[in-house]
């Protein structure tokens, strides 16, 4: 368990006062998770990094000025994730289909069996828009179904429809590597 | 499909209560294959988690730049409209000024004599007075009435001017915002990755 001398709702009080440090301490505590989940949600490729990383610096300036408008600060994973979340669908909207790319480019360290990642990394592909970002939020961001359903904007029903749909698909795509004693 | 009591996927994602836990924990000793599809849920979860994080390719501090800081007129406007107290207090002030403003404002003296035809008029007649005094109260009002309508014409009108400047300082703010976004955007193309970092 990882103990924080100052919570995230400190530095969020000293952020509205003006101490830009402290905002710069919460961009230092999110923007891995930021990153990670646009990048998979994008689509996990190469291609995909660089939109990444504006989209994360687009998140954090949006949220730093509107960080008057977060009424309880101990939600602000939630209020920051709806705004990652509304920047890539606004950037979903704007990409033609010519940008989309196929296959899996990979640079990762091997800490796992390269066939099983680049499986479930080619199964994560498969999925829809929606469904791979109920994954995302759930499985790699460890939200509640409550603050899914508060950074999707939707009731949790329609988060669990979404997840347990997706994880039907990722059950048949991940069983061929399962029975070959990778996994 | 599963026979257990409770959904096996809302176990797994620890949804369920205490109670409900425990019943799909029993479940699932006695039923084989229950047991076998929530194994199949884990090794998929697991499956997914052998996807790694990424580091970021080069950090996020641009706010310690103090050109993506709002402007202090921005800040202070945002401040002043997301304050339910200062809003509170602005009214309490502007109803202060309106009591205060009632309460010394001196009407023009309305002119209810004209001289002696009225009060030899009053020496002869009581009626007539009467009829007199009412005509001037009527005249006085009419005049009093006549002077507010132009005054709240002159307020509203005032109102609709402030208005129109505060959309438009809403508008540049606006554009001025998105204009420091594209130039950050691009600066960070421009630039690329930051060396040591």
């Amino acid at each position: 368990m990882i103990f924080r001398a100052v919570e995230d709702a400190d530095l969020i009080e000293r952020t509205r006062k003006g101490d830009v440090e402290s905002y710069n301490l919460l961009v230092s505590r999110w923007e891995k998770r930021v990153y990670n989940y646009l990048l998979r949600i994008l689509g996990n490729r190469l291609a995909c990094r660089e939109d990444a990383l504006d989209l994360s610096q687009d998140v954090f300036l949006k949220a730093y000025q509107n960080i008057r408008k977060l009424e309880d600060p101990s939600r602000f994973g939630p209020w920051l994730f709806r705004i990652a979340h509304n920047e890539a669908y606004s950037l979903f909207r704007k990409r033609k289909p010519e940008d989309e790319l196929t296959g899996i480019e990979q640079t990762h360290e091997q800490a796992y069996p390269v066939e099983l990642r680049l499986a479930a990394s080619a199964a994560l592909d498969k999925l829809s828009p929606e469904q791979r970002e109920a994954v995302v939020l759930k499985i790699y961001q460890g939200f509640k179904f409550e603050e899914m359903a508060q950074v999707l904007d939707c009731p949790v029903s329609t988060v669990k429809s979404r997840l347990y749909t997706a994880l039907e698909i990722l059950k048949i795509q991940l069983a061929p590597v399962r029975t070959r004693g990778v996994g | 499909m599963s026979c257990a009591p409770f959904d096996l996927r809302d176990y797994y994602f620890e949804a369920l209560p205490e109670e409900q836990r425990r019943a799909v924990e029993e479940h699932v000793v006695r039923c084989e294959e229950c047991a076998g599809e929530l194994e199949r849920v884990r090794v998929t979860g697991m499956a997914l988690a052998t996807v790694p994080e990424e580091e970021l390719p080069r950090r996020i501090g641009f706010v310690s730049d103090k050109v993506f800081e709002p402007s202090p007129v921005a800040r202070w406007w945002q401040a002043f409209w997301m304050s339910g107290a200062r809003m509170a207090s602005a009214s309490v002030a502007l109803l202060a000024v309106a009591i205060l403003v009632h309460a010394f404002y001196q009407p023009r003296r309305v002119e209810v004599t004209t001289g002696t035809p009225l009060v030899v008029a009053a020496a002869a007649d009581p009626a007539a007075i009467q009829a007199a005094v009412d005509r001037a109260v009527a005249k006085a009002v009419n005049a009093t009435e006549a002077r507010y309508d132009v005054k709240l014409q002159q307020i509203v009108a005032e109102n609709a001017r402030q208005k129109m400047v505060i959309e438009r300082a809403a508008e540049t703010i606006d554009t001025m915002d998105r204009r420091s976004r594209v130039m950050m955007v691009a600066s960070n193309r421009e630039s690329g990755p930051v060396p040591g970092q």
